[in-house]
């Protein structure tokens, strides 16, 4: 048990716990909910969507990635950073100027079918909830390494937490959260990066140390040694599934207008772009540097010690010992918490004002405000428990390989249909249902054909599909479907329900 | 919001994010194509234009009026 780590953990839980007691008190209505009432300034909204966009797996996974291949990853970063851009040119403005509280919101301002609410609600539940899972999974094994407290454990701490926040405070809690881990990631990143290169003796020094301990050039694209497809179809899942990714959209309903909405997106994108870029400028080659080799943080040559996902916290201990080690602990800790919250809000608002709402006003029994803010609060916690359970369950499952697919199916669900929705006004609702529910199949079915599931975890020679990532092929599935249907569909409105 | 602007930035950001896609025999051609034989730096230039041709595109493309 470390302790400095433990104390850095629990001043974590102390801050964001007394931040949750104090929006409770303003979190009485829907709208404050939802959306902290449309009232977070564009400063606080780029901080919260930073805190809300880095994920643990793009900091530890990403510099595992750098420690292990070098440069080549730098597709990981560059993807979403583009697709961030493009939701900041494409779409911010729109979703303010449509949207009230939810993704549903938007897409019945275009489309005013009741039923492309429901279908974007299952959607945002569905997605939202497979990435809530890899963040658990991920909480359960960094803190088992970290501070030997078993899985389960972390992981239901993660999800009482997640239930707190969200339940008592809302999105105002959970944009403080997320504003609280962004100012935590930006200072670790750039402390942890100022004492590497002051301990190699220049920044030049640092890159040539990496070099001499990777045994060759930090400079090499291809070296994850992708196929063509394979590569582009990554950078296709990670651009367009940033675009489609629920918890990451309602952050600009939170704005009061259009311009603070593409304001704090700006600023995200400057400040996720200032985080990346020292990751790789800075951390990767000091993990070379520093980590590898060293036989406090091997348990043989070349093992690290609890996988090469915790060469970003080894990297903490060698600069700044226990102190330093808890610190950057305690940041990966935040970032977990920052985006189970801000899924958890996603989830909630949906199952109650896209889903449950419209169910119970069709059933002649509306549910009011006081309902519907009851609703909000059993969703979170709904959500949470079936987070919590469905982790303990695969918490053996690659968590990369849990992200991708929740990025998979937002890239080729959620961002065909809203983007179609926002620029092409013949698009309607037998379109944009067909689309969606194309996407999701597909994305869903060429992943069970691809190599991970179909070869390795089914035991079939040949992979049907030759790839794991399939956002290429169902993307454009999506699309084709949507514009097809919605063609042929011009004056043949779905029926209408009971 | 009139797109034009920012599906022109689609349009070059596209061949971008294949040259840095990491895969086929062009791999890693990005920096070779800019005369920069630093990757590192290749790639925080390219995330610099982006930010950079965000902040321009949004200064020349203002919301319009009631949006």
């Amino acid at each position: 048990m470390s302790w400095p780590a433990l104390i850095c953990f629990l001043a974590v839980v102390v801050v964001t716990l007394a931040i949750t007691g104090w929006a409770s008190r303003r979190a009485g209505d829907p709208a404050m909910l939802y959306t902290a009432g449309g009232r977070i300034s564009a400063g606080q909204n780029g901080l919260a969507i930073t805190g809300d966009f880095i994920s643990s797996a793009a900091i530890f996974g990403s510099v595992a990635l750098f420690y292990a291949s070098g440069v080549g990853m730098a597709i990981y970063f560059v993807a979403p950073l583009v697709g961030l851009c493009l939701l900041l040119l494409l779409m911010a403005g729109p979703l303010r100027a449509l949207g009230r509280f939810t993704v549903g919101d938007v897409l019945v301002a275009k489309l005013p079918d009741e039923r492309v609410r429901i279908f974007a609600g299952v959607s945002t539940v569905v997605l939202s909830e497979m990435y809530i899972i890899a963040q658990l999974v991920a909480a359960g094994t960094l803190f088992s390494v970290l501070l030997n407290v078993p899985f389960a454990v972390s992981v239901v701490a993660v999800g009482v937490l997640m239930t707190l926040y969200v339940c008592m405070g809302g999105m105002l809690a959970t944009t403080w959260v997320q504003i609280v881990k962004a100012g935590m990631l930006i200072g670790g990143v750039a402390l942890l990066g100022g004492l590497s290169v002051h301990r190699a003796g220049g920044l030049g020094a640092l890159h040539a140390r990496a070099e001499a301990a990777m045994g060759g050039s930090l400079d090499n694209f291809a070296s994850l040694g992708f196929t063509p497809f394979s590569a582009l179809s990554i950078a296709a899942g990670l651009v367009f599934g940033m675009m489609g990714m629920p918890h990451l959209l309602v952050r600009f309903l939170t704005v009061p207008d259009v311009r603070a909405a593409r304001r704090s997106a700006l600023l995200a994108c400057a400040l996720v772009a200032g985080v990346l870029g020292l990751l790789l400028l800075l951390i990767g080659p000091a993990t070379l540097a520093f980590v590898k080799g060293d036989p406090a943080f091997e348990t043989a040559p070349g093992a690290i010690r609890g996988s090469t996902n915790m060469v970003f916290i080894h990297l903490a201990s060698a600069m700044g010992g226990e102190v330093l080690f808890g610190i950057i602990a305690a940041v990966g800790f935040s970032t977990i918490l920052a985006v189970v919250a801000g899924l958890g809000v996603a989830i909630a608002s949906t199952m109650s004002h896209d889903i449950l709402r419209p169910l119970m006003a069709a059933r002649g029994s509306p549910l009011g405000t006081a309902g519907e803010t009851r609703m909000f609060r059993l969703a979170a916690a709904m959500a949470s428990l079936v987070g919590v359970l469905l982790a303990l369950v695969l918490q053996h499952e690659n968590i990369a390989f849990l992200s991708a697919l929740a990025y998979g199916i937002a890239a080729s669900t959620n961002f065909p249909v809203l983007i179609l929705a926002l620029y092409w006004p013949r698009l309607n609702a037998a379109g944009a249902i067909l689309g969606g529910v194309t996407g999701l199949a597909l994305s869903i079915v060429l992943l069970i054909l691809g190599p991970t599931i179909w070869q390795k975890i089914l035991g079939n020679p040949e992979p049907l599909f030759p790839s794991d990532y399939s956002a290429l092929i169902a993307i454009p599935a999506a699309f084709l479907v949507a514009i097809i249907v919605s063609l042929l569909t011009q004056r043949q409105p779905l029926p209408a329900t009971a | 919001m009139k797109p034009t602007l920012s599906i022109l930035s689609l349009a070059l950001i596209a061949p971008l994010l294949w040259a840095m896609s990491g895969g086929g025999p062009n791999a890693g051609t990005l920096g070779h194509a800019f005369g920069v034989s630093n990757a590192i730096w290749a790639t925080l230039a390219l995330m610099a234009l982006l930010v950079g041709l965000c902040a321009l595109i949004l200064k020349i493309d203002r919301p319009e009026r009631g949006e």
